[in-house]
């Protein structure tokens, strides 16, 4: 009878032990998985800031860089614009003075706009400053057009033009015009030759 | 002498023994749930390691930043030095284009 007591004793030991060992291991398994979850749940975390930190880069540093081309594009635009308000004044004295430059570009402004109208007649409005000149422009530059086979009669047309300089020539019927004043050919000069400008000076 | 009695009262005393171990067991188990329920509640509300993470994330995108603006700001400057030498240049050209001095006619 005491052996079947001690046995009793020692099995109920025994199934203790096991119950509290097999606890055990359940708890150590229960936060083992909740440490990996918790890892996971800071893993997403941070790959989740770091592709908000991706987005936030790729906007800033965009944002930096249009800012970056518009200080260089300021710097290139204001030295552009000085040239033509530099050049504009260049030409306005040129044209006050009736300098010999001026009169030999008007002989040819006048013979350019002939040559790409249709006619044998042409009227020419300069401004009223030029009128002292224009008989003699209107002279040199018939006799020019002669030379080039194109006998045309040019006349001074009563409409004076508010301009800086140059001449507008248009048939008598006014039906056909070409304009070729300073304003005109700054415009075109300025369209046409926006990559060699830029160039001169960029030029190291 | 020991009597069935006895042995009654020793099995008593093994049931009682596997109860309580029944017992303790189950509260390592209650404890290590409560315990890993509170490591995964802190583990998402620890916002410390995503702040820091965005703080230095942040500095970094600000310094690349300075460094592209810098770097348009010294290219500025070299464009500056440039057109303020040529200058001069650039105006007798465009001077010269109006004029028709060897250059293309403008006119329209």
């Amino acid at each position: 009878m005491e052996e079947l007591k001690s046995e009793l004793r020692r099995l109920a030991e025994e199934e203790a032990k096991r119950i509290i060992e097999e606890a055990d291991e359940e708890s150590r398994r229960i936060l083992a998985q909740a440490e990996d979850e918790a890892k996971k749940a800071t893993e997403r975390r941070r790959q989740e800031t770091g592709r908000k930190l991706a987005e936030k880069e790729r906007v800033e540093l965009a944002s930096a860089r249009i800012e970056a081309r518009r200080r260089i594009s300021n710097v290139k635009s204001k030295y552009l614009n000085q040239v033509f308000i530099e050049a504009e004044n260049r030409l306005k004295e040129i044209a006050n003075k009736k300098t010999s430059t001026y009169q030999k570009a008007m002989v040819n402004y006048v013979a350019d706009a002939v040559k790409s109208l249709e006619g044998n007649t042409f009227m020419i409005q300069i401004r009223r400053q030029d009128q002292p000149i224009a008989d003699r422009i209107l002279e040199l530059a018939e006799k020019s057009l002669s030379k080039s086979g194109k006998n045309v009669t040019l006349k001074i047309s009563p409409t004076q033009m508010n301009s800086l300089g140059g001449v507008i020539v248009h048939t008598e019927d006014m039906r056909q015009y070409y304009v070729n004043t300073f304003e005109s050919r700054l415009a075109k000069t300025r369209s046409e030759n926006l990559g060699k400008i830029m160039e001169t000076l960029l030029k190291s | 002498m020991s009597t069935i009695r006895d042995l009654i009262d020793e099995e008593k005393r093994a049931r009682l023994i596997i109860s309580e171990a029944e017992d303790r067991a189950r509260k390592m188990i209650d404890d290590a749930r409560r315990k890993a329920d509170e490591l995964i509640r802190n583990s998402e509300a620890d916002e410390s390691v995503a702040i820091e993470q965005m703080a230095r994330g942040e500095s970094e995108i600000a310094k690349k930043r300075e460094a592209i603006l810098r770097e348009s700001d010294e290219e500025a400057k070299k464009i500056d030095y440039l057109c303020k030498r040529n200058l001069e240049e650039a105006i007798d050209f465009v001077v010269s284009c109006v004029l028709g001095e060897g250059h293309e006619h403008g006119g329209a």
